[in-house]
C-alpha cells in the first residue's frame, strides 16, 4: 500500500516536472516571439511551436537582435535631451516619449531576463 | 517597422495629435498677439491664421509611418471681413479716413484657445494610459 502510493507520487512527480518544465519553455518561446515581431507578428497568438519554426534564426540572434533594439531605444533616449537643447527638436513631448519608451522597453527586457535566469536556477535546482 | 515600434505605436499617433495641438496653439498665440497690426510686408493689415487638419494613411511615408495626424498647414483666413474703424488720425487710415484691422476676433481666440489646450490634454491623458497599460501588462511577467 505504501509502496504504491510511494510509486504512485513518484509518476506524479516525475509528470509534474514535465509539464512545468514544458510549460516554461513554451512560455520562453512564446515572451522571444512576441519581443520580437511585436503585437500582430507571427509569433503573437498562433502558438509558439509555429512561431519557433517559423523563424530560422538561432535563439541567441533572436536575443541578440532584441537586445540591440532596446539598446537603440536606450541610445535615443540619452541622446533627446541634449538634441532638445541644442534645438533639434521640436517638441517637448518627444523627449519625454522617447524616454517612457526606453523606460518601458528596457523594463520588459529586464523582466525576460529575469525569467530566462529563473528558468536557468530551476534547472540546476533540479535533483540529479 | 520593427517589433518596437509596432508596439508604441499608438503612442506615436498621438505624439503627432499633441504636435498639432501645439502648433494650432502657436497659431493661436500669433493671432492674439497680431490682433491690433495694421501693417505687414506683403501690406494690408494681419490676416488671422487657422490651421487645416490632414491624416496620415498607413504605410504613406515609407514603412514606418503609423497612422495620426499630419504635420498642419497654415493658411490665412481671407473669408472673415476686416474690421473697419472710423479713424483719420491713425497713418495707416485710407482716403475715407478709415482704417483696417485684422480680422482677428481675440474672444474667440480664447475660446479656440481653450479648446486647443483640452485636445493637448486629452493626447497627453491617451498617452498616460498607453504607459499605464504597458506598465500593467509587465505586472502580469513579474
Amino acid at each position: 500500500m505504501v509502496d504504491g502510493i510511494g510509486n504512485g507520487s513518484g509518476a506524479l512527480g516525475r509528470e509534474a516536472i514535465r509539464a512545468a518544465m514544458d510549460a516554461q519553455s513554451r512560455a520562453a518561446d512564446r515572451i522571444r516571439a512576441a519581443a520580437l515581431d511585436g503585437p500582430g507578428g507571427p509569433g503573437e497568438m498562433a502558438g509558439a511551436e509555429g512561431a519557433v519554426q517559423e523563424t530560422s534564426k538561432s535563439f541567441a540572434d533572436q536575443l541578440t537582435e532584441g537586445v540591440n533594439a532596446i539598446n537603440g531605444e536606450v541610445v535615443r533616449a540619452e541622446q533627446l535631451p541634449s538634441d532638445f537643447i541644442a534645438g533639434k527638436v521640436e517638441d517637448f513631448h518627444e523627449v519625454a516619449m522617447q524616454m517612457k519608451r526606453a523606460d518601458i522597453g528596457f523594463r520588459f527586457a529586464l523582466e525576460i531576463r529575469n525569467k530566462l535566469i529563473d528558468a536557468y536556477r530551476e534547472v540546476m535546482r533540479m535533483n540529479v | 517597422m520593427n517589433g518596437i515600434d509596432r508596439l508604441f505605436s499608438g503612442m506615436r499617433t498621438l505624439s503627432s495629435g499633441l504636435m498639432v495641438e501645439r502648433t494650432r496653439i502657436d497659431t493661436i498665440a500669433e493671432n492674439i498677439a497680431n490682433a491690433r497690426t495694421t501693417r505687414t510686408p506683403e501690406g494690408g493689415p494681419y490676416r488671422r491664421k487657422m490651421v487645416v487638419f490632414e491624416p496620415i494613411l498607413e504605410g504613406a511615408l515609407g514603412s514606418d509611418a503609423s497612422n495620426g495626424v499630419a504635420r498642419p498647414s497654415v493658411i490665412e483666413d481671407m473669408r472673415t471681413p476686416l474690421e473697419r474703424v472710423m479713424d483719420p488720425s491713425h497713418p495707416d487710415a485710407g482716403e475715407d479716413g478709415t482704417v483696417e484691422y485684422p480680422n482677428v476676433n481675440t474672444v474667440m481666440e480664447m475660446a479656440d484657445l481653450i479648446s486647443a489646450v483640452r485636445a493637448y490634454e486629452a493626447n497627453l491623458t491617451a498617452q498616460q494610459n498607453f504607459v499605464r497599460m504597458a506598465e500593467r501588462a509587465l505586472e502580469l511577467a513579474r
